[in-house]
C-alpha cells in the first residue's frame, strides 16, 4: 500500500533549558492511503501538537513531515496554506465553524478559498450521508453540538483532501452523539476513500480505528 | 463593596487596554476641541471688548456741525462725559503733489477719545498758538525732514477756497507715527492748537465734531444705545443727519460678542454630539465583548445601581486621564489659533496696539471640563442601562449573533473572500451600521462645510476689486463735499483725468492688450420729495451686457435682463437689499436731474434691482447713448496685458499717472494676495476643526475594526487552518475596512451634499467671502476619502500583522 503521510525524527520542543518541554520527540510514523489511524494519549502527552505538525499548522523544531512524498515544511507560508486547503481536511474538538455563514457555505469554504467551484453533487451526497440536508441554510449557532460536528466532517471531506486530521472530534459531545459522529466519520471516510488520522484520549473510540498509535511524553509507540 | 466596584472598574480599564486608549484619545480630542473653541470664542469676545476703544475709539458717538453754544450745552449736560471737540481748520498747500493736507484742531479730550495719544511718537499736543503736531511725512512734504519737537516749519494754508494761501511759521510740538492707511489714501493731517483755530474763525463760524461717552446716569444696553444717542443729540439741538453713533464701539462694549458666543456654543454642541456618538459606540462595542463578564458580576450579587456605577467608574477613570490632558493641549491650541488668526490679522489691518486678552480663564476651563464630563455621562447612559438590565443567566450564555432573530441565512453556492467579508459585516449589522453612522456623522459635517470652504473662489473675490485685466484705475471722488467741491465726482469729470486721452496713452503702452472703461456719473434724484437736499444726490452707473450678467447673478429683484431693460430704457436699482428701505418700488417712475441746471437727465421706469452694483442706479449702454451727456463720465479703467509684461506695464502706467490727481490704482495681483490670505485663514480654521473631529470619529472606526478582529481571533485562526492564506486574510480585513469606509463615505455624501448645498446658497445670499459659483468640492471630498482609506488601510494592515505574531495553533485554541 502507498504511504501517504510519513514523519521522520519529528521533534517539537517548547521553551529552553530547564523549562524546556519536549512535546513531540523523534516521532516516526507512517500512514497508509485509505487507513483509519487513531492517536491515543493522555492529556498533555503531546498528541495535539503531533496532529498540528502533521497538518502544517505548527512548525517542528526538527525533523520532517512527508505528505505524498513532499516535505511540507519546505513550503513557504502562503504555499503551505494553499497546500492545507487542498490536501488536508481538519476536524476540531470545538467544531470551529465560521459563525457568520450558513452550513453549506461552511462546507464549501476551503474550496471557495481555493477559488474553485465545489462539486455540487458530491457535496450534496456528503450532506445526505451525514444527515444534515435540511440544515444547509442554518447558521452554526442554531445547530446542536453533534450537528455542528457533522458539518465540520462534511467540510473536511468536501474538498477531497489526501488526509483528514481530526482533533478529539467527540471531545465536546455526549457519549451517544459521540458514537454517532464517530460512526459517521468512519463510514464516510470509507465511502469516499479517505485517509483518516484521529486524536482521542478515549480508548473505546480508538478501538474503531484500523490502527492505534499511542503517544506518551512525546514519544510515539505503535500499539497495533 | 465600594472598593470592589472601584477595583473592578479599574481592572476593566486596564484589561481592555486597546479600548481604554481609544476612549482616552476620544475624550482627549473632545476636550481639546471644546477648550480650543471656548478659549477662542471667549478670547475673541474679551479681546474685542478690551480693544473696542483701541479699534474704534473710546467714544459712543459723534455730533457733527456743533456750534460753540451747543458744545457748551453738551458739556453741561449730565448725560455726557469725556466730551471732546475737533474741527477742520484749514487746508495746506501741498504744492505739486497729489495729496490732501489739512490742519485740524483737536482738544485733549478728543485726542484721548480717538486714541491719538497712542500714536504720538514724541512730544505733546499743541498748546501754544504756533504749535503743531503731525506725522513725519506731513513735515517732510513741507520740506522738514526727520522732524523733531522744537523744529520750525513754514506752512502755507488757507481757510477755504475763497482766500489765498498764506504762510505761517509753526513750531513742532509733537510727531505722530505714520499711519499705514494715511499713506495709501494720500491724506495727511496736522493738528493745531485751539488758540490758532479760534484766531482763524470768529465764534459764529466755528463748527465742531463732538465725541463723547455716556455718564453712569444713562442706562443703555446693546439694543437701545443707538436710539439713546439720537434722542439725546436731538435734545441738544443736533440735526439727526449730524448724529453718528460709533456703532462698532457700542456693539463691542455694550454687547461683547453675543454672536461669537452663540456661534461657539453651536460648534461646541456639534462636537459634543459627535463625541457622545463615538464614545457611546466604543463602549457599546466593548460591552458586547464583556457582557458575559458583567453577567457573572451580576450573578455574584451586584445590584443594578452597582452595575451602573461600575460602568460610570470606568468612564470616570478614563476621563481623569483624558480631560486634563485635553484641557492642557486645548489651551495651547486656543492660544496659537488666537494669536495667528485674530491678533496678528487685526494688528496688520488696524495698525493699533492691542491690549492683550487672555484666552484662558479658570471658570472657562471648569465649564469645559464639565461639558466634557457631561459628554461622557451622556455617552454612557445607554451602556449603563444595558449593564443594569443584564440577566445573569442570559448573559452567561450570551453570544452576539444570538441576538439575531433568524438563524437562517440564504447564503451562496460558492463562498469567496468577498462573501466571507460581507457575511461577517451583515452578521454584526448593528455594530457595522452604528460605526458607519458615527463615522459618517463627522464626515457629513466635513462634506457640508467643504461645500462652503471649498467654494471660496479667490479669483471671484479678487475680481470684486479688479474686475477685468491686471490693473485698475478709478476716480477717487466724493458725492457732495461742500468744503471741497473740487473732490466731487461731478467736478472731477468736468476735466476727467480718465478721459480718452489717458485711455489712448494706456493703449499705446507696449504689452497692453486691452483697455476697458466704465461710466458712472452723479445726478440729482428727484423721485422723492421728502429727502433733503443733500441726500438726493446719487450716482448712475452704465453697465454693458457683460456687466449686467456679472452683477445680475444673485439676489436680484424684478427684471435685470439687459435686452429688456435696454428696450424700455428702464433703470435698475443697485442694491436689492436696501431697495425697500429707501422706499422704492418696482414699476415706479424715476426722474434724475442734472447737477447744474436741474434739467431732467433721465426719466424712466424702475424695472428691477441687482444684488450689489458699482453704482446706486444702473442703466444700459444703449440707454446712456440716448441721454446725450457730453462730458466724459468714465469712472473706472481696466488695463489688461500679457502675464510676462505685467511688471513693465505697471511701471509705464505709474509713470503715466504721476501727477494725476483724484485717482486710485489697484492691481489684480495685490487684490489676489489679500484675498488669498483671508481665504487661507478661514479654510485653515475650518479644516483644522474638521480634521480634529474626524480623528475623534476615527477612534470609533479603529475600535470597531480592532474589536471585530480581537473577538474573531479564533475564527480567523480556523479560517487559516482550513486554508486561508495570509494574503487572503489581509484582503478580508482590508475589505471589511473598505466597506465600512465606503458606507461612511456614502452616508456623508448623501446627507452632506444637500446640507452643504443649502449652506452654500445661504452663504451666497449673505455675500460671504468669495462665495460665487457652485461646484462640487471634489478635491476636498477626494482628500477626505483618501484620508479615511489611508487610516483604515494602515489600521487593517497593522492588525493583520499583529494577528500573525501569534501562531496559528495559539489562535485556534484562543478562548474568547
Amino acid at each position: 500500500m502507498e504511504t501517504i503521510l510519513r514523519t521522520e525524527q519529528l521533534c517539537k520542543y517548547y521553551g529552553t533549558g530547564d523549562n524546556q518541554v519536549q512535546a513531540v520527540r523523534d516521532a516516526e510514523i507512517a500512514i497508509q492511503k485509505g487507513e483509519f489511524a487513531a492517536i491515543v494519549g493522555k492529556s498533555g502527552s503531546g498528541k495535539s501538537t503531533l496532529l498540528h505538525l502533521l497538518g502544517g499548522l505548527d512548525s517542528p523544531t526538527s525533523g520532517t513531515v512527508w505528505m505524498k512524498g513532499k516535505d511540507i515544511f519546505s513550503l513557504k507560508e502562503e504555499e503551505l496554506a494553499v497546500f492545507r486547503r487542498r490536501k488536508i481536511g481538519f476536524i476540531f474538538q470545538a467544531f470551529n465553524l465560521v459563525s457568520s455563514i450558513n452550513v453549506w457555505e461552511n462546507i464549501v469554504l476551503p474550496i471557495g478559498l481555493d477559488g474553485r467551484e465545489a462539486d455540487e453533487s458530491f457535496v450534496r451526497d456528503i450532506i445526505r450521508t451525514l444527515g444534515i440536508e435540511d440544515k444547509i441554510h442554518n447558521l452554526p449557532h442554531t445547530l446542536s453540538g453533534g450537528q455542528q460536528q457533522r458539518v465540520a466532517i462534511a467540510r473536511a471531506i468536501a474538498s477531497k483532501p489526501d488526509v483528514i486530521l481530526a482533533d478529539e472530534p467527540t471531545g465536546n459531545l455526549d457519549s451517544k452523539t459521540s458514537d454517532e459522529v464517530i460512526g459517521l466519520l468512519k463510514m464516510s471516510a470509507q465511502k469516499y476513500g479517505q485517509t483518516l488520522v484521529m486524536i482521542t484520549h478515549d480508548q473505546d473510540i480508538a478501538q474503531i480505528a484500523d490502527r492505534i498509535l499511542v503517544i506518551e511524553d512525546g514519544k510515539v509507540v505503535e500499539q497495533r | 463593596m465600594k472598593h470592589t466596584i472601584h477595583g473592578l472598574a479599574l481592572s476593566n480599564v486596564r484589561q481592555n487596554r486597546f479600548r481604554s486608549i481609544l476612549i482616552i484619545l476620544s475624550i482627549f480630542f473632545t476636550t481639546l476641541l471644546l477648550t480650543a473653541i471656548a478659549g477662542f470664542g471667549s478670547g475673541m469676545a474679551e479681546h474685542n471688548r478690551r480693544n473696542a476703544g483701541n479699534f474704534y475709539g473710546n467714544y459712543c458717538g459723534t455730533f457733527n456741525r456743533v456750534t460753540e453754544e451747543q458744545y457748551e450745552n453738551i458739556k453741561l449736560r449730565s448725560e455726557f462725559t469725556h466730551v471732546g471737540k475737533t474741527a477742520y481748520a484749514a487746508q495746506v498747500n501741498p504744492g505739486e503733489r497729489n495729496i490732501d493736507m489739512r490742519l485740524t484742531f483737536m482738544d485733549a479730550q478728543a485726542a484721548e477719545n480717538i486714541n491719538f495719544m497712542y500714536s504720538l511718537k514724541a512730544g505733546t499736543l499743541p498748546q501754544k498758538e504756533s504749535e503743531i503736531v503731525a506725522s513725519s511725512e506731513f513735515f517732510a512734504y513741507l520740506g522738514l525732514k526727520d522732524a523733531n519737537p522744537g523744529d520750525h516749519v513754514i506752512i502755507p494754508y488757507r481757510r477755504d477756497n475763497q482766500t489765498p494761501f498764506e504762510e505761517k511759521e509753526f513750531i513742532v510740538s509733537g510727531v505722530v507715527k505714520s499711519q499705514k492707511m494715511g499713506t495709501i489714501q494720500k491724506s495727511f493731517q496736522g493738528y493745531i492748537s485751539q488758540e490758532f483755530y479760534e484766531s482763524l474763525y470768529p465764534e459764529e463760524m466755528r463748527f465742531y465734531g463732538v465725541t463723547f461717552q455716556f455718564s453712569e446716569s444713562v442706562k443703555v444696553n446693546g439694543d437701545n444705545c443707538e436710539e439713546t444717542i439720537i434722542e439725546l443729540g436731538e435734545r441738544c439741538g443736533i440735526a439727526k443727519k449730524n448724529i453718528s453713533p460709533n456703532e462698532m464701539y457700542l456693539m463691542w462694549s455694550y454687547n461683547p460678542g453675543s454672536e461669537t458666543v452663540v456661534g461657539c456654543v453651536f460648534i461646541a454642541l456639534l462636537v459634543i454630539v459627535v463625541s457622545v456618538a463615538v464614545i457611546y459606540n466604543i463602549f457599546q462595542v466593548g460591552m458586547v465583548q464583556k457582557i458575559q463578564e458583567y453577567g457573572k458580576i451580576k450573578a455574584l450579587g451586584a445590584t443594578k445601581r452597582q452595575m451602573k456605577k461600575l460602568i460610570l467608574r470606568e468612564g470616570i477613570f478614563l476621563s481623569a486621564v483624558g480631560i486634563p490632558l485635553g484641557l492642557l493641549a486645548g489651551c495651547g491650541v486656543a492660544h496659537i489659533l488666537f494669536q495667528q488668526m485674530i491678533v496678528r490679522v487685526n494688528e496688520r489691518i488696524m495698525d493699533v496696539e492691542m491690549t492683550n486678552a487672555s484666552v484662558v480663564s479658570l471658570p472657562m476651563l471648569a465649564l469645559v471640563a464639565l461639558a466634557a464630563l457631561l459628554t461622557i455621562r451622556l455617552a454612557l447612559a445607554r451602556p449603563m442601562r444595558v449593564a443594569a438590565k443584564i440577566s445573569p443567566v442570559e448573559a452567561i450564555r450570551y453570544q452576539e449573533s444570538a441576538s439575531r432573530k433568524s438563524g437562517v441565512r440564504k447564503g451562496r453556492k460558492k463562498i469567496s473572500v468577498l462573501g466571507m467579508t460581507l457575511s461577517g459585516l451583515s452578521a454584526n449589522r448593528t455594530r457595522t451600521s452604528s460605526t458607519m453612522i458615527t463615522m459618517g456623522l463627522s464626515c457629513v459635517l466635513f462634506v457640508a462645510l467643504s461645500h462652503f470652504a471649498g467654494n471660496m473662489d479667490n479669483e471671484f473675490e479678487a475680481r470684486r476689486s479688479v474686475e477685468y485685466g491686471q490693473f485698475s484705475i478709478e476716480l477717487d471722488w466724493d458725492l457732495n463735499d461742500k468744503a471741497y467741491p473740487e473732490n466731487n465726482l461731478f467736478n472731477i469729470q468736468l476735466e476727467n483725468p480718465l478721459g480718452t486721452r489717458l485711455q489712448e496713452q494706456l493703449k499705446a503702452i507696449p504689452g497692453v492688450t486691452e483697455v476697458r472703461s466704465r461710466k458712472l456719473f452723479a445726478v440729482e434724484n428727484k423721485s422723492f420729495g421728502e429727502m433733503d437736499e443733500e441726500g438726493s444726490r446719487t450716482t448712475i452707473c452704465v453697465l454693458d451686457r457683460e456687466g449686467f450678467e456679472r452683477y445680475g447673478k444673485g439676489s436680484v429683484l424684478g427684471t435685470v435682463d439687459y435686452d429688456e431693460v435696454s428696450e424700455r430704457d428702464g433703470i435698475v436699482y443697485g442694491f436689492s437689499y436696501f431697495m425697500e428701505d429707501y422706499g422704492y418700488e418696482l414699476g415706479q417712475d424715476v426722474v434724475m436731474k442734472d447737477l447744474t441746471e436741474g434739467q431732467a437727465v433721465y426719466q424712466g421706469t424702475l424695472m428691477g434691482s441687482l444684488g450689489s452694483a458699482p453704482g446706486s442706479w444702473v442703466i444700459t449702454e444703449e440707454t446712456f447713448k440716448k441721454l446725450g451727456i457730453k462730458e466724459d463720465v468714465t469712472e473706472k479703467i481696466w488695463i489688461d496685458c500679457r502675464e510676462q509684461d505685467k511688471a513693465k506695464v505697471e511701471e509705464a502706467v505709474q509713470e503715466l499717472l504721476a501727477g494725476v490727481t483724484h485717482i486710485e490704482t489697484d492691481s489684480y495681483d495685490s487684490a489676489m494676495k489679500v484675498v488669498k490670505a483671508g481665504t487661507n485663514l478661514m479654510q485653515w480654521g475650518i479644516y483644522a476643526f474638521l480634521g480634529l473631529l474626524g480623528i475623534i470619529s476615527f477612534m470609533n472606526m479603529a475600535n470597531t475594526i480592532i474589536t471585530a478582529v480581537v473577538t474573531r481571533k479564533r475564527e480567523l485562526g480556523v479560517l487559516q487552518a482550513v486554508g486561508m492564506t495570509n494574503r487572503q486574510l489581509n484582503q478580508m480585513l482590508q475589505l471589511e475596512g473598505i466597506l465600512i469606509s465606503a458606507g461612511t463615505v456614502i452616508i456623508s455624501l448623501v446627507l452632506g451634499s444637500p446640507i452643504g448645498y443649502a449652506l452654500f446658497r445661504y452663504a451666497k445670499e449673505l455675500h460671504i467671502y468669495g462665495i460665487n459659483e457652485y461646484h462640487v468640492p471634489w478635491m476636498e471630498i477626494g482628500i477626505m476619502i483618501l484620508a479615511i482609506l489611508l487610516l483604515q488601510g494602515t489600521l487593517s494592515f497593522l492588525l493583520s500583522r499583529n494577528l500573525r505574531k501569534e501562531s496559528l495553533v495559539e489562535r485556534i485554541s484562543y478562548q474568547g
